[in-house]
């Protein structure tokens, strides 16, 4: 074997230090709750050590935000089912076609729990209110592209979908943020 | 006048700026909780490295002791049969005396050299 266990296990650990702040707050921006953003973090850190343990550092980055996508679209799945069993189908839209995507369609969670760590200032908060506010899909397009620096065909593995697709989704995320975010940052 | 990409820049950087302060302003309470989940993954992972290193180094062992066991110096060559003995093993077995006879030899031999003794 020609792994060398303690670099990479230094390596390893300095990779996911990197990114595990910007991690939780993804996760916290995207669920509205603090300890299932802290649970889907240390699920993505565990899925990225079990399924990739023998890729090099340098590709890991664009993996791990796969995974932790992945797991956040997953909470969003259960919350689906749930509120569909709560309010018994009433959550849908009237104008709910083929193409229809429930997740992309959720609305987002209240921003008023406990979770709103963001908020230090009154620009901060209306930045978390209005990610809050965007479709999960644009909200973590935005937040990969924007702030994470991932680049076009790096978010598009993350996040599943086509480069098209995440060109469309920041384009979209950034045009509704600037107007939201218009009297704080013009 | 600024452009609009620069506007667009300048929005970004602003984004940024108060996103990097809300991930450097996390309580320690939080920061604990991530060491915590960062530790256990890497747990997690020396834990199934080992496993990685404990399968190989079975199943060498494995073709090892296969390898010796068909090897030529354990290779089984049948025994001549000895004629001689195999008819002894005949004859005791079809004898009328019966097999307890032949058992119990040695205490006929033990009898007859007791008696001696005593004479």
């Amino acid at each position: 074997m020609n792994e060398r266990p303690l670099e990479t296990s230094q390596a390893w650990d300095e990779f996911l230090k990197t990114v595990e702040r910007r991690a939780l707050l993804m996760a916290r921006v995207a669920t509205g709750f603090e300890d299932e953003a802290f649970d889907i973090v240390q699920d993505a850190m565990l899925g990225l050590v079990r399924k990739y343990r023998n890729k090099p550092v340098e590709e890991l980055k664009p993996l791990f935000y796969r995974i932790l996508q992945n797991r956040i679209r997953d909470w969003y799945r259960r919350q689906a089912v749930r509120r569909r069993w709560l309010s018994w189908g009433n959550m849908r839209p009237d104008n709910e076609g083929a193409d229809y995507d429930p997740i992309n369609n959720l609305p987002a969670p209240d921003s008023g729990n406990p979770a709103g760590l963001l908020i230090r200032d009154e620009a901060m908060k209306a930045l978390d209110t209005a990610l809050r506010r965007l479709p999960l899909r644009q909200q973590q397009t935005f937040l990969l592209r924007a702030w994470e620096g991932l680049t076009v065909s790096e978010t598009a593995l993350a996040m599943k979908c086509s480069v098209g697709t995440v060109k469309v989704q920041y384009f979209r995320a950034l045009h509704t943020l600037r107007e939201e975010l218009e009297d704080h940052w013009p | 006048m600024t452009s609009q990409p620069d506007r667009e820049q300048q929005f970004l950087e602003s984004v940024r700026s108060s996103l990097d302060d809300a991930a450097e302003s996390l309580d320690a309470s939080a920061l604990s909780r991530l060491t915590q989940a960062r530790n256990k993954a890497m747990e997690t992972g020396s834990k199934t490295r080992r496993q990685w290193v404990i399968w190989p180094a079975g199943a060498i062992m494995a073709s090892a002791v296969l390898l010796l066991l068909l090897s030529p110096v354990f290779e089984h060559k049948p025994q001549p049969i000895n004629q001689a003995s195999l008819m002894a093993d005949i004859e005791v077995i079809s004898d009328s005396l019966g097999l307890e006879f032949y058992r119990d030899l040695y205490f006929y031999s033990w009898l007859s050299m007791d008696g001696r003794h005593a004479e």
